[in-house]
């Protein structure tokens, strides 16, 4: 593939932009920007003879996205007169000849790619839109986008324009990856993440952080201001990106990463110690993880058991669903390399919206979302689509019996909705014992605790299953209100605010009362400011991205349990975060001086 | 063949938005004619939303038409009629 990565570098000033730290790590190198239209868009030189198979694969785009519109209308069909009228109008545009004809005759007079062809087109149609004085028919250029958008998302689905071709490493721009997007590249051809959108932990940072590349997010059109092939510096620490930097500033740079890797090294020296404190008080420190991949790392950083498994990513990697068999063994073989450190699989955790393309009877309930974290999405879907759901649990019980798999039921937020979902996951055993398929019986099953209806009642929740899991990402953003993906509220998403530190508090003792174990799996958890919050607090179990244990478990190997528990009770009784913070500086700079010192963080 | 040639005024309060241009779109198609636009802004086919939205026709502008084909007569009343409606479509 002919990237503009070949071209001659363009010499620039030397810039810093600022942006969020998103992930760790200091690289160097060229970026291959993805432009705002689709994720996943990137220019290429057809080669030779290509150009009428291009055509094509563009016409048969245009089509899906017409039928995904036509289908889109006739759920609107009756009443919403001025929805329909809008999306009618959007499949009239669609195969208008200033998109296909115009992007038809780019192919093929200029041998590009059908994505670079209809950026081409919207940008010549932009052009003449831009010169409309009329404020309304001017706006309407937004129609344009979002039907080219839907033909780019369908030219991108196909996974052809991934950076699989690339003959170096690069560092991936665009205006966020979602973590489809993320498993559709190779990774092993990315060296960082740079993204205009999304705060700490966002999806990039999230995927980034486990994939252990470095990224910065939320740094303001950055899209425009690099172009692929220009060197960056890709800062993680700092949350900073050096546009066209001098040679002095490259060697800088990576001394510095050097310098933290070096501190690492320290870090690998807690891998084969146990997790416990001064007192010998012990504390299950394990791995969230999205890949299987991962499972290298989970057992290389020393993590007890996994204490997350997103199980979405197997549904996202071909086009087709997984069968019980793919899934089966993948958990099997998860649970078998473990053994006897627990494994703890969370059901399916999405959107239905995400995986509508898979599925044939994707009816009704798959209209856009207009408010996708309070939608069909998570438990709700799987209830929903059982189907879906039950292929997944007979996996994961027919793995149960090769060694300590949990299963872990996300967003439940009422008695209701875990009766329901233990009468499914009876009949699947049920089913089971009929066929002679041998599973343990007494699998443990939890519940995810991110929703505050289920904080509330945790109490009566806690007599039904055998394990709470606190998972602070969601619980954070449902109870302060918060979308943690939107760049202008994002600094309000706050794990040290009270109110979320007395609802773990609750959580925790109400578990206890039960006599059940309780475990917390947000990225709070491997955040080394905030980890000894929740040491204190009596969690019995703390999951975190890999790479962060050894950090966690060196602060907990310097701590005594009675020093944590009382700053957690300090801090419970605080008003306010700022006074968290203060409290909690305070008692990192007195009790880990060599780690907190001159470190200026909160 | 007939060809007819004539000059619309825009009423509409909006203008020549999506939703209009649309429909002219759709006259054309199912009359088997042709139009063309000339306005300040350019030249536009009728077949073509975005080519009309982009001539930027706001109330109080005029439009230069041409219809051929063998309904011109009738598609040409038909879009006459659409671009002078003072009430919004």
């Amino acid at each position: 593939m002919d990237t503009a990565l070949d071209k001659p570098l363009e010499l620039g000033e030397p810039e810093t932009l600022h942006g969020i730290s998103g992930s760790p790590g200091i690289v160097v190198g060229k970026v291959v920007v993805f432009s705002p239209l689709a994720e996943g868009f990137i220019r290429y030189q057809l080669e030779e003879g290509a150009a009428s198979k291009e055509e094509q694969r563009f016409l048969s785009a245009v089509e899906q996205a017409e039928q995904s519109l036509i289908s889109l209308r006739q759920q609107f069909e009756g009443d919403l007169a001025d929805t329909v009228a809008i999306v009618d109008s959007h499949i009239r545009m669609i195969r208008d000849r200033m998109i296909v004809e115009q992007s038809l005759n780019l192919i093929r007079q200029k041998q590009i790619n059908a994505e670079w062809a209809l950026d081409l087109s919207l940008r010549l149609i932009k052009k003449k839109f831009d010169h409309i004085a009329d404020d309304y028919i001017r706006s309407r250029f937004a129609d344009v986008e979002y039907v080219a958008q839907l033909v780019a998302e369908q030219l991108t689905g196909q996974g052809r324009s991934f950076p699989a071709g690339f003959a170096e490493p690069v560092i991936v721009v665009g205006e966020d990856f979602s973590p489809e997007d993320t498993i559709k590249m190779h990774t092993d051809k990315v060296l960082g993440f740079l993204t205009e959108k999304g705060g700490a932990t966002s999806h990039t940072a999230i995927v980034a952080r486990s994939l252990g590349l470095p990224a910065v997010v939320g740094v303001a059109d950055i899209t425009q201001l690099c172009r692929t092939g220009d060197t960056v510096i890709l800062d993680g620490y700092n949350g900073r990106v050096c546009l066209h930097p001098t040679m002095d500033q490259q060697q800088l740079h990576l001394e510095y990463d050097r310098q933290h890797r070096a501190f690492s090294d320290e870090m690998s020296w807690y891998i084969h110690l146990a997790s416990e404190t001064v007192d010998g008080l012990r504390m299950r420190l394990s791995a969230n993880i999205e890949i299987p991949n991962e499972l290298e790392s989970v057992i290389y950083y020393g993590a007890d058991g996994i204490g997350l498994f997103r199980s979405e990513f197997g549904y996202f990697q071909c086009r087709q669903l997984p069968s019980e068999e793919d899934l089966f063994t993948v958990y099997r073989d998860m649970v078998a390399a473990l053994s006897p450190q627990p494994v703890t699989i969370r059901t399916l955790d999405v959107g239905g919206d995400k995986l509508a393309a898979h599925l044939p009877n994707s009816g009704l309930h798959f209209a856009r979302e207009r408010n996708p974290a309070l939608g069909l999405r998570s438990i709700r879907f799987s209830l929903r689509e059982q189907d879906l759901f039950i292929t997944q649990l007979r996996a994961l019980l027919r793995a149960s019996g090769h060694g300590r798999l949990r299963i872990l039921l996300p967003l439940i937020s009422s008695l209701n909705e875990l009766r329901q979902t233990r009468a499914v996951i009876d009949k699947v055993m049920e089913q089971l014992t009929q066929e002679g398929i041998p599973f343990n019986a007494e699998t443990e099953i939890g519940i995810m605790i991110e929703v505050p209806s289920a904080v509330v009642m945790a109490d009566t929740l806690a007599v039904e299953v055998d394990f709470f899991s606190i998972g602070t990402n969601d619980l954070i953003q449902y109870a302060l209100a918060i979308d943690r993906g939107n760049e202008y509220v994002a600094s309000m998403y706050d794990p040290l605010h009270p109110a979320v530190l007395r609802m773990i508090n609750q959580t925790i003792e109400a578990g206890h009362r039960q006599g059940i174990e309780v475990s917390l799996c947000g990225e709070m958890a491997g955040d080394v400011f905030t980890a000894p919050v929740l040491l204190g607090l009596g969690l019995d179990e703390l999951s975190m991205r890999p790479s962060a244990i050894p950090h966690v478990k060196r602060l907990l190997r310097h701590s005594t349990f009675g020093r944590l528990t009382a700053l957690a009770k300090q801090l419970l009784n605080c008003g306010d975060s700022s006074e968290t913070k203060a409290l909690l500086k305070q008692y990192l700079t007195d009790n880990y001086p060599d780690q907190f010192a001159d470190n200026e963080r909160a | 063949m007939s060809e007819i040639i004539w000059e619309s005024q825009i009423a509409l309060p909006r203008g020549v938005h999506c939703r209009v241009a649309a429909k002219m779109t759709e006259i054309v198609a199912t009359h088997d004619a042709q139009v063309q636009l000339a306005a300040e802004g350019g030249t536009a086919d009728c077949s073509s939303m975005l080519e009309i939205l982009s001539l930027a026709l706001t109330q109080g502008s005029s439009v230069r038409c041409t219809a051929t084909g063998p309904n011109a007569p009738q598609v040409a009343q038909a879009i006459d009629q659409l671009l002078s409606a003072k009430k919004e479509l």
